[in-house]
């Protein structure tokens, strides 16, 4: 009697809690958003979609999922979509970006952690992952240590938890084979949980949709970089927009975004001025609807013309390219695609994310880096070191920001960043002169 | 200037077309050319010498030339004094010729014209069909196994020249090695075959000597048919015109060159190149991308999605360059997919 | 006596052999020009030896005359030595080689008739028909004895027609043991052509009623192709090690196979 009582208490704050959180994470969504659309003019019209998508985020059913299908949530960007769309699953990246469910996590973690393993371990422990779905099983890749011990910290939710275990470089030949067969293992895992068999059609056609959409997203970095049609704080709404979109409509939505863009550059409209420096964001990923930095480097007048996170270029940039499309091929193909041109500091030695760092910013013409670290994460903390350095010798001016989720920084972070942008102006025009 | 731009414009514009080609198709037609042209040509009075870089057998009656390699046993038959006098500068003229012949095409001759190569590669589509996987060495084996190449190259140019002089002392070598590469080669038994010449398959019980050597030859061809089913390109990993032609590659007119710093590392060129190359991914400084066991089939540049990262070149002037849209194309099937605007397809 | 000439390589090789010091030897070169020959003799043996510098067939003849018993006999041995070295180059086709005439240097020559294969590359080999003719004056000559002798002596006589022709199979008569690898044995057959005629004069202060011709003609053949390159072994060994291999390498890839370790199997086409 006394344990039932006292579950029923459980479960009362429980239900308390996720309503409590839901009207206040709904309420951050609803500030995120006003700041996106009503902050800046000549918002796109097929940014209509995106900003609607990540409206209703945390309403229910927003994103019609079929539910005879399973959902599986993912972690970071090493996990293989493909391979969850070919057992006829849904992939849902979970990786969380809000600071009410940071609080809620921080129930479970030190007060040091990672703001975004809280927030993505407070959003899984209440039910407040994006539309709300409960995943039939959560796969979370062994990166840095901080997501590869997420499992066992909540009893009540370790049992969905699948480590897929990760190499620590991705260099040696051993590390390949290594990852390959966790990627096997995957695969048994995800057939016995969807009760589907992966085939070599289904796998081709998954490979085949996915290289779609890439396709469709690097055109729109190639617009984005040509001409300032679009800003980042826009960009990053839609390479969000994947985490938890059905990929056949944010393909679709996003072709159309392409069109309109274009449009624009035939014009020659746009959207800052001449004299708006050109900023590559890099570091920590900035999540929905944590875009406090983005937002606060476009609302001060800088254009951020592209970004190196794990939220967006590292998740749809590379391919998979396969010689014969048999499952023998098909499969080493799509890990080998999700190890080898990583650039997550998980890995060491990490010289690739220098070298792309580098050609991005030659090649997008940038004029300043901004790395923003969260609080509490050792792996990005030591690889500002190296950035620093590298961009020291190549000339470019960085600043470096360290943050989190909470909105008790901005007034801080708006003073430096103005200063960065002012004096990018600055020698901008010695430049010129 | 005005007419210098169109020009400029009309050449940028082939050369667009040309990134997105589908070099690999253009190559199968091109390979099947080449392996008519080789076993065939000779019936139709075709004559191209006797340097050629590649496998022109003359032991198969229709061949249009013949190969180098037999050119070069016979002529290192000379004693060391012979090889200084005017013998030796007929050899001189002879190996000059070849890499005349040889830094036109680079080695393309390997991946284009070859037809042993030729032969592996529908060997290579016949598993393909049946849906058997293929195999790859791992990188220990691949850097072990790569050096026989070369210790066949030496030992055929050894062997012919200890024939006719004495090494260290050591009484010359029994006649009866003749060349001796051509009795291990599977060209020497194969390329008949496609004139139902069979005359090739035999043991030679003469003596110990032609014992050993015939029945290399016939292991030799078929290792060649099981290992071109199991691995791509078997046969090219042990080919000693491939050393021989690697040693001149720097100088070639067709080049394929690397741009280290558009690389992604994602070893996409690896995972397709058959001969299982991991150089051409991992090697991020070198401009001359070319290794030793490269056959310049160009697959690697197909399947390149970054911007002029991997380019041909003929001289210096990109002829096909790899390029995101380019892999697209090549590489998305719309048939595959169920998406329902394909409007970007078109560009 | 019967005489025939041998051809090697070096002195040594001509032991046991002996000279007739009033024969006349003649050799001519591939241009059909006389080529001088100097002789090296003593009790064991007897050597002709020249520097061939041409490429192509030297003819070589010794020649007799003695009378015997009422008969002047006339004994030509000839032979066609051949000097040729892949080494030096040649063109990929090889020119057809005609035999040559000698009708004034000597009375009888024996020429073997050529087919179509023969260029700087042939050898006669046995199992093969070889034909002969007999030139008397550079003209056919009919009715000539012809006797056919392998190495080991095994003979075969035959009378030539009216266009002088006569044709023989070579045999072979050189077998060795199974386990002994060495079949291809360069042998020399000897081929005596006889005709006498009736005719009377003095030779050398003696008188003679008939004028015998000995021609003797050899050559050196080759057992047949089929005794030394089996396409059978060939094809043996070709199964044998294909089946092997393929055995091999799918036991390999089978024990190799990543998948086993986790007891998990892949749809079909892996």
């Amino acid at each position: 009697m006394k344990k039932m009582m006292k579950d029923n208490q459980q479960t009362d704050r429980f239900q308390r809690v996720v309503k409590a959180a839901s009207i206040h994470y709904d309420m951050e969504i609803g500030k995120t958003m006003a700041a996106i659309t009503d902050d800046f003019p000549d918002n796109p019209a097929a940014m209509k979609y995106f900003y609607e998508k990540h409206r209703n985020l945390i309403r229910n059913d927003s994103n019609g999922k079929l539910p005879s299908k399973k959902t599986i949530a993912t972690l970071c960007i090493h996990v293989p979509v493909e391979l969850i769309l070919a057992v006829g699953a849904i992939p849902v990246r979970s990786c969380a970006g809000a600071f009410t469910t940071e609080q809620l996590g921080a129930e479970f973690l030190p007060a040091k952690s990672c703001p975004m393993v809280k927030s993505t371990l407070g959003a899984i422990s209440y039910n407040l992952l994006h539309g709300k779905v409960q995943p039939d099983l959560i796969i979370n890749p062994a990166t840095c240590d901080q997501k590869k011990k997420l499992g066992e910290i909540n009893e009540e939710i370790s049992e969905k938890f699948y480590l897929l275990e990760m190499p620590s470089t991705k260099d040696s030949e051993e590390s390949r084979e290594y990852w390959l067969q966790t990627v096997f293992k995957l695969i048994r895992k995800l057939e016995s949980v969807t009760g589907n068999k992966l085939t070599a059609k289904s796998l081709k056609r998954a490979i085949q949709e996915v290289a779609h959409a890439q396709r469709l997203y690097r055109k729109f970095n190639h617009i984005r970089t040509s001409a300032p049609v679009i800003l980042g704080k826009d960009a990053l709404l839609v390479t969000n927009a994947f985490f938890f979109d059905d990929l056949e409509s944010w393909s679709f939505h996003l072709n159309l975004l392409n069109e309109e863009l274009e449009n624009r550059m035939k014009t020659g409209f746009r959207v800052v001025n001449e004299r708006a420096p050109r900023i590559l964001l890099t570091g920590s990923p900035s999540v929905f609807p944590n875009m406090k930095m983005p937002l606060l480097v476009e609302e001060l007048g800088g254009f951020i013309v592209s970004e190196e996170f794990c939220s967006s270029s590292r998740m749809l940039w590379d391919t998979v390219a396969v010689d014969e499309w048999h499952l023998y091929d098909m499969i080493p193909a799509l890990a080998d695609r999700y190890l080898k041109p990583s650039t997550c500091p998980n890995f060491s030695p990490n010289t690739d994310r220098i070298r792309k760092l580098l050609s991005a910013i030659e090649e997008y013409k940038i004029d300043g880096v901004v790395c923003q670290t969260f609080t509490g994460c050792q792996l990005y903390d030591m690889e500002t070191r190296i950035i620093a350095k590298a961009m020291e010798q190549a000339g470019i001016q960085t600043l470096f920001v360290e943050t989190d989720y909470s909105p008790e920084d901005i007034g801080q972070l708006t003073t430096r960043v103005e200063a960065f942008l002012h004096s990018l102006k600055h020698n901008r025009k010695k430049q010129l002169i | 200037m005005y007419s210098r731009n169109i020009t400029m414009n009309y050449l940028q514009n082939i050369k667009h077309k040309a990134d997105r080609a589908n070099v690999s198709r253009l190559r199968f037609w091109i390979q099947l050319f080449t392996f008519l042209l080789i076993v065939y040509g000779g019936y139709f009075f075709i004559h191209i010498g006797s340097q050629v870089p590649t496998f022109a057998c003359p032991y198969n009656q229709g061949s249009p030339g013949t190969c180098y390699l037999i050119a070069m046993q016979h002529g290192l038959h000379l004693t060391w004094s012979e090889l200084v006098s005017y013998r030796g500068l007929a050899f001189f003229t002879g190996f000059l010729t070849f890499i005349g012949f040889f830094i036109v095409f680079n080695k393309a001759w390997c991946g284009f014209i070859c037809p042993l190569g030729t032969l592996q590669d529908w060997i290579t589509k016949l598993r393909y069909k049946i849906g058997i996987r293929f195999s790859r060495y791992d990188s220990a084996s691949f850097q072990k196994l790569k050096k026989i190449k070369y210790v066949i190259l030496v030992l055929l140019i050894a062997i012919p020249l200890g024939m006719s002089n004495s090494f260290f002392g050591l009484a010359p070598i029994n006649h009866d090695m003749q060349s001796p590469f051509c009795q291990v080669c599977p060209g020497r038994t194969i390329l008949p075959l496609a004139s139902a010449d069979t005359s090739q398959i035999f043991i030679d019980f003469t003596n110990k000597t032609t014992l050993v050597m015939s029945t290399l030859g016939i292991l030799i061809t078929a290792l060649f048919f099981v290992g071109a089913f199991a691995k791509k390109r078997f046969f090219c990993f042990f080919c000693p015109m491939s050393a021989l032609q690697f040693l001149f590659s720097r100088i070639g007119i067709l080049r394929l060159t690397k741009n280290g710093s558009n690389c992604t590392r994602c070893g996409n060129c690896n995972r397709v190149c058959d001969v299982g190359i991991i150089g051409i991914a991992e090697d991020i400084t070198s401009k001359y991308i070319v290794k030793d066991d490269c056959m310049m089939c160009f697959k690697c540049v197909e399947a390149c999605p970054e911007d002029n990262c991997l380019d041909v070149r003929v001289f210096n002037a990109k002829i096909f360059s790899s390029t995101q849209e380019g892999f697209f194309k090549r590489y998305i099937q719309p048939n595959e997919l169920s998406l329902k605007n394909e409007k970007n397809d078109e560009r | 006596m019967i005489q025939w000439l041998r051809s090697g390589s070096s002195v040594e090789e001509s032991l046991f052999s002996q000279a007739d010091s009033s024969a006349v030897l003649l050799l001519f070169d591939p241009q059909k020009q006389k080529v001088a020959v100097e002789t090296i003799a003593d009790h064991y043996s007897s050597a002709f030896v020249f520097n061939n510098t041409d490429e192509g067939f030297y003819n070589l003849f010794y020649l007799t005359e003695k009378v015997h018993n009422d008969t002047l006999l006339i004994a030509c041995a000839s032979r066609e030595i051949l000097n040729h070295s892949c080494r030096n180059g040649h063109a990929k086709e090889l020119k057809y080689i005609p035999y040559k005439t000698f009708a004034d240097a000597i009375p009888m020559q024996i020429v073997r008739e050529r087919t179509k294969a023969d260029d700087l590359h042939y050898f006669v080999t046995s199992g093969e028909f070889v034909t002969f003719r007999a030139l008397y004056d550079g003209k056919p000559a009919e009715g000539v004895k012809m006797t056919l002798v392998s190495q080991k002596g095994w003979k075969k006589v035959l009378f030539t027609d009216d266009e002088g022709i006569a044709s023989f199979e070579i045999i072979q008569d050189y077998f060795t043991n199974w386990n002994v690898f060495d079949v291809k044995k360069i042998h020399n057959y000897l081929l005596i052509a006889e005709k006498t005629f009736t005719e009377t004069g003095i030779h050398q202060q003696k008188a003679f009623t008939h004028i015998k011709y000995v021609t003797t003609y050899s050559e050196a053949y080759l057992p047949a192709k089929t005794n030394y390159m089996s396409f059978v072994w060939g094809l043996i060994v070709f199964f044998i090690t294909v089946i092997a291999s393929s055995i091999a390498v799918y036991v390999y890839r089978n024990r190799r196979n990543v998948l086993k370790k986790h007891n998990y199997e892949l749809p079909s086409k892996y």
